[in-house]
């Protein structure tokens, strides 16, 4: 904490227009969330025929029933957690990995390097290739087709160096006079100095992988490898919500289209778990993760 | 097609993972691996790939899927695609040249597929399609004419009934009795049934709260085919194709829905809303009419008859214009089309074929919608009534019934659950929609300079088309607008090329 | 020897030396780099090699050694356009009112963040700004219809119980960019605080007191402490941000398009859509992509020139 020596009156302002602001803000962000949540547990009947539902007359976990009814469920849950945790530690460490050495000055290639994650950054290689690597590495149905080809971009490896940069030389080079290796500085000193931009970097890739969809569409073809994204929207299939149109309304057979309170539960189910992670992440972006190390 | 050197970076690649990244137990349990099936001389093992409707996707251990391998002698490997992402999946496929022994295409107007067809990549079948007594029967020959591609048959279509599908108005059977209204015949008529139920409040609550019609752009098309008394795009004038947008006609229709939108009787928000927003409308109750299938009338309302049990969605049975043609949504009678590449061997076609034989044959054909005798259903009075077994294996919504589709009407008026009365009524529209043959001369037709201009063209038109029935711009600019594109080159090509492919098919046939 | 990159001198060109005894040296610097230069080589290099359809008329079953070669002609094509300048406009005015607006802002949720004592609302607003970033478009569509549309929108509704005339916002060319900057705002502010609030949690405390017991306000401090721990951060991310200046969101923008707005809503990101995807033109859709990649590489290889001159952090 910090000790606030000149508690003045416009400290105390700001400090309450800052406050509001926020508060204003998270209430903002947090109505539609709310009003998700609520549907989700509204009667269906209800939802059609009444005009605005802050709080429903009847409470109904149909919804729920259905979606998590599904013989697949656990299946595809568990497939999302393991991309969600195999694949985090995957990408952080080949992400990590490389955005170490392409940070330490002396490497020979280095500007070599960067440049070319740099490009893959700009030139997108279009879907028809990926797919035809995919298949030639032999990993269609396999849950590794949905975690090997997106295990990292140039985007979090050049921010990820960013943060490496940002670490002051004097701490490796101490560490380096005690007669540590490279791989031992980034194991003792770096990984520990830029805690907070791993839990960071831990959480976009994660919540990356938990929202696994097109991949899956792409490279898997057994239902029961299905991510959960796929299988959620498999259950909510709407091909009208992306152009369709005219055609696809008479050829949707005997389906009927989900119903809002549905598609609600569904968003409550996929986002809720991943969700969760964060307030257990929160305590490493608090300050002073640095301090420490420099004292000793 | 892969570059050389990928064989020694997937090595490193296979290696430095395994190694570096270290190799769980879980890459074993998680990692599954195809066992390649052996090609002798038991049943012919065949590739194939198809939508699938169905939540849960049934495999090979599935009663009904071992019972066609059974009675067909083949092995399956089906691949069920999810329809939501169908449309990217297929035309990656294609674009990979990655095709199964059977490749399933939606639409025969995929560019990607009529290149394809064009270059040889698919088996011409029209000399086999005669030796297969079920393909060949008479009740399926419009569906192979229909398909064609240069008079000749590369593809296997789905089939789907002409006639049932389609969007076209549903109307509130009950509130129209209740006003004392005759079902319209003519646009007049319609426009005066939407009035009535704004004003005469026929849900009774003393509010105008009424939703004459849930519409949106998209479903509104019918009333450009009901002015031209065309179906499509295009319309036939002197042994021409010339294209609707640009008619007279098309002009009429955008004023009848201008004059229907200022009198409120389509939703405020006509231009933004999507169709599933349409359909909500009618689950909150409170819609008029909307425009849908014939089986969708009932699917769609079934969430609004838990509140109002005499909710009642008709279809009506067609519309006249002014000259006295009758329009009634028709299509050609598959949905969807099944090719075989050119890598299969001559014998395993045949072998394929006979598969599809069996299946377009009336046993093969209830097996797959609905089961087994005796196991999924047993028959009383003649109407085959499902057994709780039939649930178990995933009978009725998909699967096995969407790789083959019933060859029966039902496909397009009948629906799990709806009630005889719903069902013999569809049958009768049904029946009275057939008696009328709307033209529809450019169906099935492709061409270049079609696919390459056409749908932009066509969508700047739909643009200025919503733009002035929602007041935000002129009768007088969409007037400027059609003269420009009356005298644009590249709509002129198009049509010249859609005129060609127009005369060789009919020559063809 | 690494060396905190943001100081200019830091740019010596070293000395020529013999090549094996510096890769022996940093050897185990290659091995943590191989995983990653694999991903690179296999995953993106190897894909990216088939952008050369974008000059062939290319044809799967001909494959990319079979395919005529045609030159620029779908470039030609694709300037030739008549609705080209449109798209351009289109695209780069979202791209700007995102700059402008959207990428700035998480910078300033952060610093507000950071600026709270109270360490039970920090960690409350925290948590929940996040969330909307979990919502997808469809949805956030959806919600958007369900507060501002006509005839059942929450705000409309509002104006007409106050007597007012409803107002029309989704199909409004004149509101159309402002409302999708807005939206972007509101999905993605506080997801984007995570990577600054990172960046600031590496700060020292005791920079702040030691600015404290200077006499340093707290704007002051914010300025000279909180922000340049950023520094490395929003610089970065500036630059890769100007290298996808011709991207703006695809599904967002189709799905708020209506025939409405379409004069100011198309961009180069739904044309692909359309033309590329639908119409299964691989070859013309590809030389689009192109072209809006080099644009990016220009973008970014300037930016982080002037970023080098200014003595700023740069990317390489």
């Amino acid at each position: 904490m910090i000790m606030e020596v000149n508690s003045s009156w416009k400290d105390r302002l700001f400090a309450c227009a800052n406050g509001g602001l926020l508060i204003l803000f998270s209430l903002a962000m947090v109505f539609p969330i709310y009003y998700t949540i609520v549907l989700s547990f509204t009667d269906s009947t209800e939802y059609y025929t009444r005009d605005l539902i802050l709080w429903p007359h009847q409470w109904s976990l149909d919804a729920y029933k259905y979606l998590l009814g599904n013989g697949l469920f656990v299946n595809s849950l568990m497939v999302s957690v393991f991309l969600a945790t195999v694949g985090t530690a995957l990408s952080l460490l080949v992400t990590g990995g490389l955005a170490y050495a392409i940070s330490c000055r002396r490497l020979r290639f280095r500007k070599t390097m960067m440049f070319m994650i740099l490009l893959t950054f700009l030139f997108t290689p279009g879907l028809v290739p990926v797919y035809l690597i995919v298949r030639n590495l032999g990993l269609i149905d396999s849950v590794w087709s949905l975690i090997l080809p997106s295990l990292t971009s140039g985007w979090y490896v050049l921010l990820m160096k960013g943060f490496f940069d940002g670490i002051p030389d004097s701490l490796d080079e101490a560490a380096r006079i005690d007669g540590c290796t490279e791989i031992s500085v980034f194991w003792r000193i770096i990984i520990p100095l830029s805690l907070p931009a791993i839990v960071a970097f831990g959480l976009f890739f994660a919540v990356g992988y938990w929202n696994t969809y097109f991949n899956g569409i792409m490279f898997i073809n057994q239902q029961s490898k299905w991510p959960l994204q796929v299988l959620l929207q498999n259950m909510l299939v709407d091909p009208t919500t992306m152009g369709g149109g005219e055609q696809n309304v008479s050829l949707q057979m005997n389906r009927q289209l989900p119903t809002e309170t549905l598609k609600m539960a569904a968003v409550v189910i996929a986002t809720i778990p991943i969700m969760l992670v964060y307030p257990f992440l929160q305590k490493h972006f608090a300050t002073g993760a640095m301090v420490g190390s420099v004292k000793e | 097609m892969s570059p050389s050197g990928t064989k020694v970076q997937k090595k490193m690649l296979l290696k430095s993972m395994l190694v570096a990244l270290g190799a769980s137990v879980l890459l074993t349990a998680c990692g599954g691996s195809k066992g390649a099936s052996k090609e002798g001389d038991g049943p012919t093992p065949i590739q194939m790939q198809t939508l699938n409707y169905a939540t849960e996707f049934i495999d090979n251990t599935n009663p009904i899927w071992k019972e066609f391998e059974k009675r067909t002698s083949t092995k399956l490997d089906i691949t069920w695609l999810s329809p939501s992402t169908s449309e990217e999946k297929i035309n990656v496929m294609l674009a990979s040249g990655d095709l199964p022994e059977v490749t399933f295409v939606e639409s025969l107007i995929n560019p990607q597929l009529q290149k394809m067809i064009k270059q040889g990549v698919f088996w011409d079948l029209t000399p086999y399609i005669k030796d297969y007594p079920n393909l060949s029967a008479s009740n399926l020959a419009e569906m192979w004419t229909a398909s064609k591609v240069d008079g000749k048959n590369y593809v296997i279509p789905r089939y789907y009934p002409s006639y049932g599908g389609g969007a076209f108005p549903i109307l509130r059977k009950d509130w129209m009795d209740k006003l004392g209204l005759q079902t319209p015949t003519n646009m007049d008529q319609l426009f005066e049934v939407l009035k009535a139920f704004k004003e005469k409040d026929p849900n009774g609550n003393g509010q105008a709260d009424e939703v004459p019609y849930a519409a949106n752009p998209d479903t509104m098309g019918f009333v450009y085919g009901v002015f031209n008394g065309t179906q499509g795009q295009w319309k036939l004038k002197d042994d021409k194709l010339v294209p609707v947008i640009t008619e007279d006609a098309s002009r009429d229709a955008v004023l009848w829905l201008k004059k229907t939108f200022d009198a409120g009787l389509f939703p405020k928000d006509f231009a933004i809303m999507k169709y599933s927003q349409t359909v909500d409308l009618i689950r909150g109750g409170n819609a008029g009419g909307t425009s849908q299938s014939m089986n969708h009338a009932w699917v769609t309302g079934s969430k609004i008859r838990e509140v109002v049990p005499t909710a009642d969605y008709m279809p009506i049975t067609y519309l006249e214009n002014a000259g006295g043609e009758k329009y009634t949504p028709s299509g050609t009678p598959y949905y969807g089309v099944y090719l075989i590449p050119k890598k299969v061997p001559e014998a395993k076609v045949k072998k394929i074929l006979g598969f599809f034989d069996y299946a377009y044959g009336k046993e093969g054909n209830e097996l797959a919608t609905y089961g087994i005798e005796g196991v999924h259903y047993t028959v009383q009075n003649g109407r085959k009534i499902p057994t709780p077994q039939s649930e178990k294996d995933h009978l009725g919504d998909g699967n096995m019934n969407n790789l083959i589709h019933l060859i029966s009407d039902d496909m397009s008026i009948g629906a799990v659950g709806m009630p005889d009365d719903v069902y013999n009524r569809n049958v009768e529209i049904v029946n009275e929609r057939k008696k009328i043959k709307t033209p529809n001369p450019g169906s099935e037709l492709y061409s270049e300079a079609y696919n390459k201009y056409y749908p932009e063209i066509s969508k700047k038109v739909s643009d200025m088309r919503t733009k002035v029935i929602i007041g935000k711009d002129t009768i007088e600019n969409y007037d400027k607008f059609i003269e420009q594109l009356r005298n644009d080159p590249t709509l002129k090509q198009v049509a010249d090329e859609m005129t060609e492919a127009y005369h060789k098919k009919m020559s063809s046939q | 020897m690494r060396k905190r990159s943001s100081k200019p001198e830091a740019k010596l060109r070293e000395p020529k030396r013999p090549l094996w005894p510096d890769l022996k040296r940093d050897r185990y610097l290659y091995v943590l780099a191989l995983p990653g230069i694999l991903f690179f080589v296999i995953f993106k290099y190897i894909p990216i090699t088939n952008l050369v359809i974008g000059f062939q008329d290319y044809s799967p079953y001909l494959g990319i050694a079979g395919s005529p070669w045609v030159g620029f002609e779908h470039f030609t094509r694709f300037f030739s356009n008549p609705d080209f300048w449109m798209l351009l406009r289109n695209t780069l005015g979202i791209s700007l009112m995102n700059l402008v607006f959207f990428f700035p802002a998480p910078i300033i949720l952060a610093l507000m963040l950071n600026e709270v004592r109270h360490q039970l609302m920090k960690r409350t607003v925290q948590s929940l700004i996040y969330i909307p970033h979990f919502l997808s478009w469809v949805l956030i569509y959806g919600l958007t219809y369900l507060m501002f549309s006509q005839s059942e929108g929450l705000f409309n509704k509002l104006l007409t119980a106050l007597d007012k005339d409803t107002v029309d916002i989704l199909s409004n060319p004149k509101l159309f960019w402002g409302m999708l900057t807005a939206q972007s705002i509101w999905k993605e502010v506080g997801w984007g605080t995570i990577i600054f609030l990172a960046a600031i949690a590496g700060v020292d405390p005791q920079q702040y007191e030691a600015a404290v017991i200077d006499g340093a306000g707290r704007f002051r401090r914010m300025w000279h402490i909180t922000l340049p721990a950023m520094r490395n951060v929003i610089m970065i991310l500036l630059i890769l941000r100007l290298g996808t200046i011709m991207d703006t969101g695809f599904e967002q923008v189709y799905l708020m398009m209506n025939a409405a707005v379409t004069e100011v809503a198309e961009v180069f990101d739904t044309y692909v859509y359309r033309v590329g995807i639908r119409q299964g033109e691989f070859s013309y859709s590809t030389a689009i992509g192109l072209f809006k990649s080099i644009v990016g590489v220009i973008l970014v290889v300037g930016a982080n020139r002037a970023a080098k001159r200014f003595g700023q952090e740069s990317l390489y």
